[in-house]
């Protein structure tokens, strides 16, 4: 009985620590050709992909998602395999209206800090920073 | 018979989380937001067969091969970022309509596809995040 109360415990205790790991981090988007932000979110900033949600400057609203390739990273020099992942680059694609798809292509370090440029499917830039 | 159905729900399970066989995207037109889908039969690999259905519901059968990602990103456009220390990979498809894509798509070594792009012969750019 107490050794289940313990276990479960454990469990709880772990998944309250993964889930305050998952941390999301704000940026913002900025229109290359207008002086004006609008804001994103990556959800799970550290994750190697996950979900975004998205405001353009115009007050429009996008959900999406992304997802990395290591960049930089450390070898573990018994298994040749990599060992950490010091940068990742990484592409986003957000839905906005209903015909209206932004795509953005990043690069960023292992705390989850980056910055990229994205175009849209009205043939406007932005240049995102996270 | 319990045992059975137990391990019968175990492989759906996997099938559907996609840690076993196809890997499946959206990809969003960048001309329109329209969508259509790619499927690579074997994400895995280093070559394979895929397949794709586009907004028209035009089906598309091709193939995706490894290359060098010095190679990958003379094709693909700016926002579609490759590394040394990634997997890129080339596909060619050819759809009932006529349309052929040629799409280019980065993973994790060994690992299932990150995101890619795929580019019509009218030029018409597809993205996708998996």
């Amino acid at each position: 009985m107490f050794e289940s109360l313990s276990r479960c415990f454990a469990l709880l205790t772990l998944s309250v620590l993964s889930f305050g790991c998952a941390s999301a981090r704000e940026g913002y988007l900025y229109d290359s050709k207008a002086p004006r932000k609008g804001s994103i979110v990556f959800q799970d900033a550290r994750a190697a992909s996950g979900n975004l949600v998205a405001e353009l400057a115009d007050g429009e609203r996008c959900t999406g998602k992304f997802n990395t390739i290591p960049d930089d990273v450390e070898m573990d020099d018994e298994t040749r395999r990599v060992a950490r992942e010091d940068s990742q680059v990484g592409m986003a694609l957000l839905q906005c209206g209903t015909q209206h798809v932004v795509r953005c292509g990043f690069q960023r370090d292992h705390g989850g800090a980056g910055y990229g440029h994205c175009s849209d499917t009205a043939g406007r830039h932005f240049d995102l920073y996270f | 018979m319990n045992t059975k159905l137990g391990c019968l729900s175990v492989i759906g399970g996997l099938l559907l989380s996609g840690c076993v066989g196809a890997q499946q995207a959206q990809m969003y037109s960048m001309k329109d937001a329209s969508t259509a889908t790619l499927v690579v039969d074997n994400p895995g690999a280093s070559a394979g067969s895929v397949s794709g259905k586009l907004a028209s519901g035009a089906s598309c059968h091709g193939s995706f091969s490894t290359l060098d990602p010095s190679n990958a990103k003379k094709l693909a456009s700016p926002e579609m970022m490759f590394t040394e220390n990634a997997s890129a990979s080339v596909a060619v498809l050819s759809c009932d309509s006529g349309t052929v894509l040629r799409c280019t798509l980065a993973r994790r070594t060994g690992e299932s596809f990150s995101y890619g792009e795929c580019r019509d012969q009218g030029g018409t750019e597809y993205s996708m995040v998996f």
